[in-house]
């Protein structure tokens, strides 16, 4: 607010300024108005090292309203001429002295060009410091892929330097180191550098004269992965539905022989006898990859297939499992409302590992009622018919677990009262 | 006569200071309101002439709020600071509150003492307690005693005809314009007519010798004679109201309020929402409410009788839904706008005067006589001091209402979230604090990082906010789904915003973070979880702006003080004179019309004591009601809603006290079987609803079914339960569920993975970040892209891999296209894809179209909430095209994949499964991704189900998932064209870096299913964990 109405009042004095200078006489200002003055040109050089005084020197008699109009790609710029006896001279400004390029001058007398003329501003001798691109920072190994490096060699103004300069180009890698000697062209050198066949970090420098640029580098990614092969470990081929078996793929490794990337995912898809698609993930480390998969509650037969989405996949190899010989007793209490399932047992004759499903299907007339499933508890299960839910006098019952099926047949009472019977449920 | 000093407003002043300025403390930054106070200080006094703020909502106008108490509070930080500027403020306004209560009393009664007690009432009524201690609504309170203040100069001056008072009266009231806007023009109506209505019914009783004489036509004759003064106060007032604050009114023609009403709890019917009740009727009132028949009754009388039928106003506008007079009386959309809660304030000042004129009668009037007479001394001290003890206990309840239940959460140093804005250029980008309370506004003052949220609604311009009736982006927990759709939608495009940083003070929001693809950047020491989103660009250097015109931004900047300034010289003299007592002071006319308290009336007592007998037993009624419905075990339906509520608020041991006891199952167990539960309802579930059903039910055992309703942060899930209870000894318990007795095969595990790490940029430095630690975008390709239309909305879906060698952040966008190519829409994969792809790895993506929906906003007021609900884009035209941009970032973390599918079985529409989870890291809420196929295994749909149980370490979970019926779906077109990647032709970049590719390989090993309208599916797991190792 403040600002804008000094910035207001500022405007309306120069106005104020701009309209007094209208009321001046014109006399003062005829005396000079229509001679031409007479300028030559005194300095030769028409070349001038960035960072050097650049004074343009003319013999004449100096006349009020004489200046330099310079032109170049940095700036354009006016300058007021020294006047010393009967030479006149023009001094740059240092800032405009340090950009290369031509320089167009014209000496401008009541905005008439009178003399014109060009000179060049060319980079210092020495390269100060090279200004480099390395991209992309990363890239596959071979098939053509590549990384390139940019440099422009600069003085200490930051001017590039002359076409042809010599730069060097160096990369590293694996232990051999590659030196590229490259005059630049258009004010870069440039240097496509492949990636070899083996994985790995390439290291990239360049050197100009005295300059040097620190080291930059780009990883040499592995290729996508071929064919490779899976195995598996268990501890055992029972289906408990306890235990874990662990696939395993070879290392994986691309067509240049190199090891995949780390992290790489690996879809392990299980497909059951049913043809039901199950699965399990893995990521690489150093190339292989490992997932783990529960062992199934029954006898099984599994197909296990290992893919890289798009790029790779293993030969299918199966598994089985071997059906636990399990023992399934179970009883009912006196009102034959509840069920006890146990002592379940596992391959050894152990008790079956903690939450092992054991399921109980009601029909009644065949009609199926409902299935209950519970999970093991020291080898033992119950489950409760209570008499708002199952008010039938009978039920036939097929009880299962491991894979196993009995079958048994309930009649329950009205109420409920806790007293043992036993029924052997063995075969 | 020389006036005495009055004591009493003396003694007022002095407990009313010490005791509010002490607690404002404590109270005043944990109140609603307070801290928006202080922000719009902290605007002005930062600049003071600026109309426009960037800070919250990308920019509003603060002429939106009558600016004169910010500008105190930003004038006075210049001394000692924001906070300083606003506990000055506060007490100045204690001041005039008491100051005015005693004023105001004065032209009622004409009697100082009775004035004096009446400020000595308002140093304690709870609902000036409330407004300043729970409410901090500072300008509302600055408003309402300058108004009080301004009552006697307006009496005089219409009695009086006195220019002098004219001036100070009309100078009270630019000041009162200037601190708060709703207050004059609702004060006119209900404190200045019956004002101008008394000081002419006086005028009255001057020409005959009692009221009683007063005629209806003698009192038309006074007002004909008094027309004058009336219409010259009333006219300048209304100029005032006008001018004073001309900006605010111009703002609101030109930014009228589009928002949609939100809901606010004094608008509740009291009876169904006690705790409105409480909140917005029951303390204003307080006990206040045991006076009422007295207040009426003298309200009521000759002189009062227009204060009277404004108080009656009042009470009824106060009642809220309680009643439909208010709605019908204000109509639908004032009713809406307006919080009801001020009536109730007014109406509990208006009654003041007389609760002061009865403390005064108690204490040492005819009623004091009146009670000792008929009961003697004793009764009337014990009477006296229950009331007094009464009336201080509830004034310190409503104090300490905050403090048992906080309104916020517990205060958060802010300095660590001010500090990292201010690091490494992070508040280039704007930022969405969640789960701060009205802390938000404290953090804004600090920071000079914008915010898309904010705490003004009224100011709100983004669509999303203004369409949705959430007060806060960053309370939406506490509006459902409704709240959270709103936020969802800022999480999923948070391009559009420039949001990049979520300061989370609530770990309720991790899940819907993760799963809209932001991740966790780091902690800070005062606990806030920062989360970040990669791939949005910083906010640009010249931000949009609506400057309002230089005159208004002057006139703003300019007027409220001067109000102030010219309201002091003019009143300064009285107040002087008045306060020391140098001269005698023609005593003012109100003191004429004092009533001599001789005999308290007799009927009044005896309704005054049924009235108190009614309002204790209503309440005792109301505690009864609450004790049969709290009382944990006294039925089946108590036991249960006790128990779920205990789980709901965690207070598990008393949830284990309602079990039935069995000393196999001890507490300990319990807890630790509570503490190994995870997932979306366990950790992350508010319960909203419980609806309680007894199927089966005997004397001592039963069935009951609870149906539940949880708010999770991703939706809203309904829960089934069925628990048996039993009653043993006359107490109903619940019998304990077993729970999964699965047991891992091993103890000990180990596992080799990659970690990932990415430095910022690798040397400390202030500058942009170099060229050379800025990493190539991981390569992304397409696999399929395709529009479809199901259930009448355009979707895109598509499988995309991660076909580089480091991990990528996936952030996919699509827009359709009509034929002639014009832009329809576009949006971002929210829930239905995994953002953060393992090397190789592939996932499905969904992208559905929302909806912006704020020019209808009568239609987006949703009365119940919907767990999908959100707002569909509703697409003119038919999309006949699509682009999808797609671009990827290098992740570092939330890559984890060890959870196997290891079993399913397939009946009918359902699918039962099976999850493993082999890894290391407990997965709080798996999702599963469904793809449909057809039968040339073309992609059809993409479906996904949050699994609301976890999956421990090394352990199963069983899950259910119910197949969609795909037979009315449309495929409409299907291309691979228009998908770019990191800005990049798909194919060219895939093949740049992936030469060959074995097409069709992800469709290998799909799962055969007969289903409706489609004949493959593919089931993949995307996991988020809520507390990574």
């Amino acid at each position: 607010m403040i600002r804008k109405t000094v910035i207001l009042s500022v405007l309306v004095l120069i106005g104020l300024l701009l309209l007094s200078v209208t009321l001046l006489p014109q006399s003062e200002s005829k005396p000079y108005s229509k001679a031409t003055p007479q300028l030559t040109l005194l300095t030769n050089t028409k070349q001038f090292t960035a960072g050097n005084p650049i004074n343009l020197k003319f013999k004449g008699v100096k006349i009020e309203g004489t200046t330099l109009l310079l032109k170049s790609s940095y700036a354009t710029l006016l300058v007021e001429p020294q006047v010393k006896c009967d030479t006149i001279s023009f001094t740059t400004p240092e800032f405009f002295n340090r950009k290369t390029g031509t320089v167009s001058w014209s000496v401008i007398v009541y905005n008439k060009p009178q003399l014109k003329g060009t000179f060049e501003i060319i980079p210092q001798q020495e390269t100060a410091r090279i200004e480099n691109y390395l991209g992309p920072r990363s890239t596959p190994v071979g098939d053509g892929h590549y990384t390139m490096m940019v440099a422009i060699p600069e003085d200490k103004y930051g001017n590039p330097m002359p076409d042809s300069t010599a730069t060097t180009i160096s990369n590293q890698f694996l232990g051999r180191i590659s030196n590229y000697n490259l005059p630049t062209e258009h004010f870069i050198s440039w240097k496509r550098l492949y990636a070899p066949e083996k994985s790995g970090k390439m290291l990239t420098s360049v050197t100009c004269q005295n300059a040097e640029t620190k080291e930059t580098e780009t990883d040499i990614f592995p290729a996508p992965p071929v064919p490779f092969t899976i195995s598996y470990t268990r501890n055992h081929a029972f289906a408990d539905g306890n235990q874990l078996t662990t696939f395993k793929t070879s290392t994986l490794r691309d067509k240049f022989n190199n090891i995949v990337s780390d992290g790489t995912m690996v879809y392990f898809v299980v497909t059951t006898e049913k043809g039901t698609k199950l699965k399990s993930f893995g990521a690489t480390v150093y190339g292989m990859a490992e997932a783990k998969f529960p062992a199934p509650e029954h006898e099984a037969t599994y197909t296990v297939k290992a893919y890289v989405t798009g790029m790779a996949e293993s030969k299918s190899i199966s598994i089985n499992y071997k059906a636990v010989p399990a023992v399934i007793p179970y009883s009912f209490d006196t009102d034959k409302r509840i069920i006890t399932v146990g002592e379940v047992t596992s391959f050894m004759g152990q008790i079956a590992p903690e939450g092992t499903t054991v399921t109980a299907s009601l029909y009644a007339a065949d009609k199926h009622i409902a299935t209950l499933t519970e999970y093991t508890e020291k080898g033992f299960v119950t489950f409760k018919l209570p008499k708002e839910e199952y008010p039938e006098k009978k039920y036939r019952l097929e009880i299962s677990a491991f894979g196993k099926t009995i079958e048994g047949e309930i009649e329950p009472n009205e109420g409920v009262k806790k007293k043992q019977i036993n029924v052997n449920g063995e075969e | 006569m020389r006036e005495t000093t009055n004591k009493y407003l003396i003694a007022a002043l002095l407990i009313g200071v010490v005791f509010h300025s002490a607690l404002i403390f404590f109270t005043l930054e944990n109140t609603y309101d307070a801290l928006i106070h202080l922000f719009f200080g902290n605007h002005y006094a930062n600049n003071w002439f600026e109309s426009w703020n960037y800070s919250w909502y990308t920019g509003f106008t603060v002429m939106g709020y009558p600016p004169l108490v910010h500008q105190a509070i930003g004038l006075l930080s210049y001394i000692g600071g924001l906070k300083f500027g606003l506990f000055t403020v506060a007490i100045i306004a204690i001041i005039l509150f008491i100051t005015g209560v005693f004023r105001f009393t004065l032209i009622i009664t004409g009697n100082r003492t009775v004035a004096g007690y009446a400020s000595l009432i308002a140093v304690f009524s709870s609902s000036f307690v409330e407004t300043l201690h729970i409410f901090g609504q500072l300008p509302s309170i600055v408003g309402i005693s300058i108004l009080m203040h301004a009552l006697p100069e307006i009496y005089l001056w219409i009695r009086t005809g006195r220019k002098h008072y004219l001036f100070t009266s009309l100078s009270l009231i630019a000041v009162t314009v200037t601190s708060h806007h709703v207050t004059p023009i609702f004060g006119m109506v209900f404190f200045i007519f019956p004002l101008l209505g008394m000081a002419v019914m006086d005028t009255a009783r001057d020409k005959v010798n009692s009221y009683k004489e007063i005629t209806l036509k003698l009192f038309i004759q006074t007002v004909f004679s008094r027309l004058k003064r009336i219409i010259i106060f009333g006219g300048c007032s209304l100029v005032l109201i006008v001018f004073c604050i001309l900006p605010y009114w111009i703002n609101s023609k030109q930014n009228p309020i589009t928002q949609v009403p939100i809901p606010h709890g004094s608008r509740d019917n009291f009876l169904e929402v006690t705790s409105s009740g409480l909140v917005f009727f029951l303390i204003p009132w307080g006990i206040l409410l045991f006076l009422l028949p007295y207040i009426f009754y003298r309200y009521y009388s000759k002189r009062y009788i227009f204060f009277g039928l404004s108080l009656t106003l009042l009470t009824v506008l106060g009642t809220g839904g309680t009643t439909p007079i208010p709605l019908k009386m204000l109509g639908e959309t004032a009713f809406n706008i307006l919080t009801l809660d001020r009536f109730t304030l007014w109406a509990s000042i208006i009654s003041l005067p007389i609760a002061g004129e009865f403390v005064y009668r108690l204490a040492e009037g005819d009623l004091k006589k009146a009670l000792q007479q008929r009961f003697g001394t004793v009764y009337t001290r014990i009477i006296s001091g229950i009331f007094a003890g009464a009336f201080l206990s509830f004034a310190l309840f409503t104090i300490s209402l905050g403090y048992f239940r906080p309104f916020q959460p517990p205060k958060i140093n802010m300095l660590p979230i001010v500090n990292f804005l201010n690091q490494d250029q992070h508040d280039k980008w704007r930022f969405l604090p969640l789960g701060f309370g009205d802390q938000m506004a404290f953090l804004s003052t600090k920071t000079k990082a914008m915010t898309v949220d904010g705490n003004y609604h009224s100011a709100r311009r983004l669509p999303e906010l203004t369409s949705r009736a959430v007060e806060r982006l960053e309370n939406s927990k506490f509006r459902g789904m409704e709240g959270i759709g709103s936020l969802q939608q800022f999480l999923t495009v948070p391009e559009k915003y420039n949001l990049k940083y979520v300061f989370s003070n609530d770990k309720f929001y991790d899940p819907i973070l993760y799963f809209c693809g932001w991740h966790r950047l780091t902690q800070l020491e005062n606990g806030i979880m920062v989360w970040e989103k990669l791939n949005v660009q910083p906010l640009p250097k010249v931000l949009p702006k609506e400057e309002a015109a230089l005159p208004l931004r002057l006139m703003w900047g300019i007027i409220p003080l001067l109000t102030v300034l010219i309201a002091f010289m003019l009143n300064i003299q009285m107040i002087w004179l008045q306060a020391l007592k140098i001269k005698v002071l023609p005593r003012p006319d109100f003191f004429k019309f004092g009533v001599l308290y001789s005999g308290y009336p007799r009927k009044i007592m005896v309704i005054s004591k049924l009235w108190t007998f009614f309002l204790i037993g209503v309440t005792l009624w109301g505690v009864y009601k609450l004790y049969i419905y709290t009382a944990d075990q006294i039925s089946p339906e108590n036991v249960v809603r006790a128990y779920y509520n205990d789980l709901d608020f965690k207070r598990f041991e008393k949830a284990h006290s309602l079990i039935v006891p069995d000393e196999d199952y001890p507490l300990s167990q319990y807890l630790l079987e509570i503490s190994v539960s995870d997932g979306i309802i366990n950790s992350y579930g508010k319960m909203d609803a419980i609806k309680l059903d007894v199927p089966y039910e005997t004397k001592n055992t039963a069935i009951v079914k609870a149906k539940t309703k949880w708010i999770t942060p991703l939706e809203i899930i309904t829960k089934e339960y069925t628990h048996r209870v039993k009653k043993l000894k006359g107490k109903w318990f619940i019998v304990p569920e077993k729970k999964d007795p699965d047991i891992p095969p091993d103890q000990f595990f180990s596992e080799n993975i990659t970690k990932y790490y990415n430095h910022g940029r690798r040397r400390v430095t202030t500058q942009q970040t170099h060229h050379e630690d800025v990493l190539k975008q991981p390569v992304l390709e397409i696999l399929s892209a395709k529009l479809i239309e199901y259930n009448g909305e355009y979707m895109v879906i598509g499988e995309i891999q991660n076909i580089d060698n480091v991990p990528a952040d996936v952030v996919i966008n699509a827009s359709l296209y009509n034929n002639s190519d014009e832009k329809l829409a576009s949006y971002n994969a929210k829930y239905v894809t995994k953002h953060k792809l393992m090397p190789k790895e592939v996932t499905p993506y969904r992208i559905n179209f929302e909806n912006v929906a704020w020019l209808d906003s009568e239609s987006v007021k949703p009365e119940t909430f919907n767990p999908d609900e959100y707002t569909p884009l509703d697409v003119a035209e038919t999309p006949t095209d699509f682009e999808i941009q797609s671009a990827g970032n290098v992740a570092i973390k939330d890559l984890y994949n060890g959870v196997a599918i290891s079993n399913l079985f397939f009946k009918g529409d359902t699918i039962q499964g099976k999850l493993f989870n082999y890894g290391l890291e407990e997965v709080t809420v798996p999702e599963l991704l469904v793809s449909y196929y057809d039968e040339n295994k073309e992609l059809l749909y993409i479906d996904h189900e949050f699994i609301r149980e976890g999956v421990r370490i090394q352990r199963s979970q069983r899950f259910t998932y119910q197949l969609k019926d795909l037979s009315k779906l449309k495929s409409l077109h299907s291309s691979l064209e228009n998908c770019f990647v990191n800005g990049l032709r798909n194919k060219e970049i895939a093949r740049s870096e992936i030469t060959a590719r074995i097409d069709g390989h992800e469709k290998k090993e799909l799962q055969a299913i007969a289903g409706k309208g489609y004949s493959y599916i593919k089931i993949e797991v995307n996991n988020y964990i809520g507390n990574p190792q």
